[in-house]
């Protein structure tokens, strides 16, 4: 694939956010240890949905600049039932390994105390609630978020290129109202809450967007300044360490009572500043070493993670399904070591044939100019 | 939060390790097949009203408030019933009665107003707060179910009872389709604020099926109600445990 002058940098790291999220979202895979989320208070989720926010802004503000506001819409909306559909694809899937992993419910330790009656016990309720995004399995909440936050482009568009800085500034209201007043949409059963608030997560997407629209900004904003490097570590380093002590009794024990009293709890739902702030100063940091221009970001080795990274939509669709059958196996076959490692090698391979196949697929019998922008680009 | 995880990784990998070797020493079975290692569970905290109740008047009245409706004919297994035998047994001389008060369907924050008129009706010593399985079930926000958490705890303490809270069960299929972690996670963290004891029957249930002590899934009926009362009958056993143990701690050297 030609570059384009596209920035690599998207696609690697959007490639790893999605390995990162499929090895997390597998239970008991000790290889698990290598991603992020067990290194600092921000975890790949952050990543993703910022850099979706990025590519949204920059795929569809050209649409939107070149053939107005109604094709943009189209496009956005295009996708977002692309993304419908696969959601409902992959709750089908999943209802099937569910039928099979309930089995497990029909026993009186379980049954008597989890008051299992209302669970599956009206399939046609759990159906309807599932179509409309409020019943979720444990596993599947990015991806109802993604959907949502994707819906709300179109409305964000002309905002978005006209008036950034007001977006910005209502975006970022939005999120600190929602976390004083506690907005978030409901799921079913009554009284559940959506993991991910979109209330909340819709800041990071809509700063991402903004950041696109500035590039000189965004350049500016990311040059080294030793004063905001060594802020930037230091919070990096408290981070690993607080993040370190929740895994490690020992560590753990050393840290002040007080401590823990101020900071907890850091809500994932709810994207806590701490959370954010973490993601921000690693982002600082990660961009010293990854310029545009950076000769890793060509090196073979990564080429797989850019291909990941250029199909987004898919491969975050195949993770997710392929995270649930790693889970099914380690719970129903085996659950040792060497099948740990087996099942994240074999998801991640899977992951890059996908991307691989499609990437030819996509530009297969085409001239490669008019292939570049629209049809390139996965857009989110 | 998760001391053994870490241990677990150490664990995994020093077996991997060792499979090599030739003539690896067989662990002999434990005595106690309830045994837990101090990581999973570690009694952190005291019971100063319950002291002073089982001193002044030679009772120690437990009221455990669950979500829990288990058939008739298995009440004697559950673990209610069986703490009030095995503690009976561990404190000589002194009358242990335990109550049950059920919510079924019930979250930690619906659990609320039935855990204050129990404790107001009952006057119990001790409060067994089994809480959390419906909040997890219903993905209820985990901040609300923290706070409904220090909420019956601190109204528990209001009328002169301790109180103590059993967290959720474990198994690899259940925990396949709902999301405990953070739910269990929230417990140990409210408890460890309030310096109340978190009984973690999530992680000893999980020791228990991964050291391969009771199987879960099996479809014949004796092997549910054999996983049915060991579980209960060794959640039993270690309540009554610690909780004489935080007994005997509280009268060495309590404030």
């Amino acid at each position: 694939m030609k570059e384009d002058g596209r920035d690599l940098r998207l696609d690697f790291f959007r490639g790893l956010a999605l390995w990162f999220i499929f090895v997390n979202h597998i239970p008991g895979n000790q290889f698990a240890w290598l991603t992020s989320r067990n290194y600092g208070l921000s975890d790949a989720s952050e990543v993703f949905v910022f850099i979706s926010g990025y590519t949204s802004a920059l795929v569809y503000a050209k649409v939107y600049a070149r053939s107005g506001w109604g094709l943009a819409a189209a496009r956005v909306l295009d996708r977002c039932w692309t993304l419908y559909l696969t959601y409902i694809f992959l709750f089908i899937a999943f209802t099937a390994q569910v039928a099979y992993t309930t089995r497990a419910f029909d026993n009186p330790l379980f049954a008597e105390e989890m008051g299992i009656a209302g669970f599956f016990a009206d399939p046609a309720v759990a159906l309807v609630q599932a179509l409309l995004l409020k019943f979720r399995p444990a596993n599947l909440d990015i991806l109802p978020l993604y959907i949502v936050l994707l819906l709300a482009v179109p409305l964000l568009l002309p905002a978005l290129v006209r008036r950034p800085v007001a977006l910005l500034a209502a975006s970022g209201a939005l999120y600190v109202a929602t976390r004083h007043l506690h907005w978030n949409l409901p799921t079913y059963p009554e009284g559940g809450e959506w993991l991910f608030n979109p209330f909340a997560w819709q800041f990071l997407f809509v700063l991402g967007g903004v950041l696109q629209r500035f590039p000189g900004a965004s350049a500016a904003l990311t040059r080294p300044r030793p004063a905001v490097l060594v802020l930037a570590a230091l919070y990096v380093a408290a981070s690993l360490v607080l993040a370190l002590s929740w895994q490690f009794a020992t560590l753990g024990a050393l840290m002040p009572p007080r401590l823990g009293e101020v900071l907890y709890p850091i809500s994932k739902t709810d994207l806590d500043p701490l959370r954010l702030v973490h993601f921000l100063a690693l982002a600082y940091l990660v961009l010293q070493l990854a310029r545009p221009d950076s000769a890793w970001l060509r090196w073979r080795a990564v080429a797989p993670v850019i291909l990941c990274g250029r199909q987004s939509l898919h491969v975050f669709c195949l993770g997710i399904f392929l995270s649930f059958a790693a889970q099914t196996i380690l719970v129903q076959v085996n659950g040792s070591l060497f099948v740990q490692f087996a099942v994240t090698l074999v998801g991640i391979t899977t992951m890059i044939l996908t991307a691989r196949v499609l990437t030819w697929y996509q530009t297969a019998g085409r001239p490669p100019r008019t292939a570049a922008p629209a049809l390139g680009d996965s857009g989110a | 939060m998760k001391p053994t995880v870490a241990f677990r990784w150490a664990a995994l990998l020093s077996a991997a390790l060792l499979s090599g070797a030739p003539a690896a020493r067989a662990e002999p079975p434990p005595a106690d097949p309830c045994a837990v290692p101090e990581s999973v569970l570690t009694v952190d905290a005291h019971l100063p009203r319950a002291r002073d109740r089982l001193r002044t008047a030679g009772a120690l009245p437990i009221l455990v408030v669950n979500t829990a409706k288990p058939a008739a004919e298995r009440g004697e297994a559950s673990y209610p019933a069986r703490l009030e035998k095995d503690l009976t047994a561990r404190l000589p001389g002194r009358r242990v009665t335990v109550t049950v008060r059920s919510v079924p369907g019930a979250t930690a924050h619906e659990m609320l107003p039935v855990l204050e008129s129990a404790v107001t009706e009952l006057r119990p010593a001790l409060v067994v707060w089994q809480v959390g399985t419906m909040d997890a079930m219903r993905n209820v926000g985990p901040d609300g179910f923290g706070e409904a958490l220090v909420t019956g705890i601190a109204q528990t303490h209001a009328r002169g009872a301790d109180i103590l809270v059993v967290d959720m069960q474990y198994s690899p299929q259940t925990s396949q389709l709902m999301t405990f972690r953070p739910y269990v996670e929230y417990v140990e963290w409210v408890t460890q604020n309030n310096d109340v004891f978190h009984f973690p029957r999530y992680e000893m249930m999980r020791h228990w099926i991964e050291e391969g002590r009771v199987t879960i899934g099996s479809e014949s009926k004796d092997d549910k109600l054999k996983a049915f009362t060991f579980v209960h009958g060794c959640v039993a056993r270690l309540l009554a445990q610690t909780i004489a143990a935080m007994l005997d701690r509280a009268e060495e050297g309590a404030p």
